[in-house]
């Protein structure tokens, strides 16, 4: 049976690159964006949007557990053929490809932005293409132990920002309780679910876990520890900075830094949180090279995935600066694979799921399983 | 082998340190800071052509004396801050073109990432500021944090006025002023942040700190000076500008410049800017005086502190919207002229609450109906009222300015004498 070359991880390094995937949009656009479309609601959106999310992560989990220690270009083989395999990993990488351009772009836009204005744009992409290479290089057991290592102390960040600015909070901001009205907030909590689009990745990697009995509830750990997050991050975001800024700036956790004034001795301290997020915009772009290259590897059956990560990452790097503009980036980010990335991520397994229960395939044990 | 495998991580190690070495200096976005000139105060004013005239104390860190064993900065006449640093005003269509042109004779870059306050001139500010802040929220330099205030005439004329007499750099009066919002509740203290939170929501009015130059403060005669009409009443009833007085420095912050959306339209003086601030609940502690209720001859002056955050209800479902705000504050009492004893006579400690409470509820009144004459809900009663509403457009539709101009209002103190300061009763004869 093929298998691609590749060390296996605990559900606790699962739960950690999981949560990384996921919270690091809290550094791009996301609250912004949530701000925009559901107002003062911004918390309930991001509610709203959970729910609509949870049947696709339900779906997710389910066939994952009809198919233990198989991961989705696996299940597509055993469901759909060869041709199936190699169609979900082209979809599955182009999914993780597209996500790692944007970052790159947005991450090197927003360091011009705020800090380096007079370094070249693509010294600051080349530096994450770099950073995410040799991650990427080095595999998912280095990635995840770099992630566990700083999870720590990007945790600390977001939520010492929150707390340091606390001064600010007017919880007013958070009227009228409905915002933007139910109906425009349920039409954007379809698109919205794909806040949680990024545990697809899980998916991707069921085959090189220690222990794939765990799987469904380290993905719902991630998921329910990621919401709550999400809405603290978002309701500070709104009641620190009032609805007017929240749904005009573009870089929020790092606008809320600059405001930390705790006396003349405790200010500008935003450099701190830089280096932040600089680890979790590394992470995350990591962790997408990865997710594109091992996907290639599955369907392709290359049994090693590092020669691929060269070409992708200079596609990456060449693809992330055909926007314009950084608006035009944030753009697409937002309004396109924000808005219908959830259509791969809960459309894919749910389809293999379907496909699977109409022919009656899977629903076997691990090979652990059956040694025991 | 074993030893080829321990050498590995250290050629890594040297690798990564080498290639390290290379981005050290910060290549293109190096800034040394003997390159740069430190902007500590900005001030806006309308030149002709609807140009900014854009005035800039610029730090000159060697003259300081900060770091210098005994600390003393230049030698000679006027302040040290004013030594310290450079004034320049240069006119320009925006506030970065301004930079640019100044940096062609200051010769360093202008930096803006330690400039503490943004100054508006009143004319600029009565045509309306928001063409200067858009720079604010969006130029990388600028902060939220920073300080906004308008000025009585030409900012460019305060800040050239501006000589403090206790601080080395300018940056530090201007951290020193905005700290007095919170010790004696001379001015709002406004930050850009709180402003632009004004300018983006539907529910509030924006406020500055007002300044102004005191042409008498520099004359000799004491006698010459002019008494306010309501300090006979006790009331500090002034504004910047009318501190009757000889010497210091002649600029003063004194009150509240209110906006209407962009446009400052009035001034409150230091009681209406005490009320203010009592009212909307980011009263800290304050000096208010007021007659002796037992000995209309003398004076009493009790420090005042908040006790409780105030709880505001704002009922909108009748035609008239009615506002109820209970107001809890506690004293100290600072000054007694008389021989009254407020120590402890309690009948005269309850008859001083009460004359206190009806004397804060007359000031809170008539400022309220100031601004409701001008449709500005500078408190933020709005924030209370839009509770009320389910949706963002419901609210909007409910047109909050206009309803507030009529709105009903039933204002509550509740004042107690906590302490009498260090001593009982009066001092006298035993």
């Amino acid at each position: 049976m093929f298998k691609v070359k590749e060390a296996n991880i605990g559900s606790r390094g699962l739960f950690i690159i999981l949560s990384i995937l996921l919270l690091t949009k809290l550094f791009l656009g996301t609250p912004r964006a949530m701000a925009m479309e559901g107002n003062s609601a911004a918390c309930l959106l991001i509610l709203a949007a959970t729910f609509v999310a949870a049947p696709g992560v339900f779906v997710l989990v389910k066939l994952l557990k009809r198919f233990p220690g198989q991961n989705l270009v696996q299940i597509a083989e055993i469901v759909w053929g060869r041709a199936g395999a190699i169609a979900v990993s082209l979809l599955v990488s182009t999914f993780f490809l597209l996500l790692a351009i944007l970052i790159v772009r947005e991450f090197a836009e927003t360091v011009l932005t705020t800090v380096l204005p007079r370094t070249p744009i693509s010294v600051i992409a080349f530096l994450y293409i770099v950073a995410m290479l040799v991650g990427a290089y080095n595999g998912l057991e280095v990635i995840t132990r770099t992630s566990t290592l700083l999870f720590p102390f990007i945790l600390a960040g977001i939520f010492s920002i929150l707390l340091l600015t606390v001064n600010f909070l007017d919880l007013n901001s958070l009227f009228p309780i409905l915002g933007s009205g139910p109906k425009t907030i349920a039409l954007h909590s379809l698109g919205r679910s794909s806040l949680y689009m990024e545990l697809l990745f899980a998916g991707l990697i069921a085959s090189n876990l220690d222990d794939p009995g765990k799987l469904p509830s380290t993905v719902w750990k991630a998921f329910f520890v990621s919401l709550i997050i999400f809405l603290v991050v978002e309701l500070f975001y709104i009641a620190v900075l009032r609805i007017g800024a929240a749904q005009r700036l573009y870089i929020p956790l790092f606008q809320l830094a600059r405001l930390i004034y705790l006396g003349r001795f405790v200010q500008r301290i935003e450099s701190i949180y830089i280096f932040i997020w600089f680890f979790i915009g590394g992470l995350k772009l990591t962790l997408a090279l990865y997710g594109a290259a091992i996907s290639l590897s599955w369907g392709f059956k290359i049994p090693i995935f590092q020669p691929l990560l060269f070409p992708l990452s200079m596609l990456i790097f060449a693809l992330s600066f055909i926007p314009p503009s950084m608006a035009v980036a944030i753009n697409l980010d937002s309004a396109i694979l924000r808005n219908y990335g959830a259509i791969v991520s809960w459309g894919l397994p749910f389809v293999l799921l379907s496909t699977a229960l109409i022919r009656k395939k899977g629903g076997g044990r691990t090979e652990k399983q059956k040694a025991g | 082998m074993a030893e080829l495998k321990n050498k590995k991580p250290v050629k890594y190690i040297a690798v990564l340190l080498i290639v390290g070495l290379v981005f050290t200096p910060g290549c293109w976005d190096r800034r040394e800071l003997e390159d740069q000139a430190f902007v500590e105060a900005i001030g806006i004013d309308l030149a002709k052509n609807q140009q900014f005239a854009v005035t800039f104390t610029i730090a000159i860190p060697s003259k300081t004396g900060l770091g210098l064993a005994g600390g003393g900065g230049a030698a000679g006449p006027g302040s040290a801050a004013e030594k310290a640093s450079l004034q320049t005003t240069v006119i320009a269509p925006s506030v970065p073109a301004a930079m640019a042109l100044t940096s062609a004779y200051v010769n360093r870059e202008l930096n803006l990432v330690h400039t503490k306050v943004f100054i508006f001139g009143e004319s600029f500010a009565r045509k309306g500021v928001s063409r200067a802040l858009n720079f604010l929220a969006r130029y990388r330099e600028m902060r939220r944090n920073i300080f906004v205030c308008v000025a009585k005439g030409e900012a460019q004329k305060l800040m050239s006025a501006n000589t403090p007499d206790l601080e080395k750099s300018y940056a530090k009066y201007w951290e020193g002023v905005r700290l007095l919002r919170s010790r004696l509740a001379l001015h709002p203290g406004t930050l850009f942040h709180d402003f632009m939170s004004s300018q983006e929501t539907t529910y509030k009015a924006g406020t500055m700190t007002y300044f102004a130059k005191n042409n008498k403060s520099q004359g000799q005669d004491l006698n010459k000076l002019d008494v306010p009409p309501s300090f006979k009443e006790g009331d500090l009833s002034i504004k910047a500008g009318e501190i009757p007085r000889l010497a210091g420095d002649p600029l003063e912050y004194l009150g509240t410049a209110v906006f209407k959306q962009d446009k400052f339209i009035t001034t409150l003086d230091y009681m209406e800017t005490q009320a203010f601030l009592i009212l909307n609940g980011t009263y800290k502690m304050g000096i208010h005086t007021i007659k002796d209720p037992k000995d209309s001859k003398n004076y009493i002056s009790p420090e005042i502190k908040q006790a409780a955050p105030p709880q505001i209800r704002v009922d909108t479902t009748g035609d008239t919207v009615k506002i109820s705000e209970i107001v809890s504050l506690e004293g100290d009492l600072a000054s007694v002229q008389s021989t009254q004893d407020y120590a402890t006579n309690f009948a005269n400690q309850h008859l001083l609450e009460s004359v206190l409470e009806k004397h804060l509820k007359e000031h809170s009144l008539k400022m309220l109906k100031k601004m409701q004459k001008s449709e500005t809900d500078i408190v933020g009663f709005g924030e209370y009222a839009q509770r009320g509403f389910l949706t963002y457009q419901q609210w909007k539709a409910f047109n909050w300015s206009k309803k507030f101009k009529d709105a009903e209002f039933d204002l509550t103190f509740d004042f107690k004498l906590r302490r009498t300061g260090l001593q009982g009763k009066q001092p006298g004869p035993i």
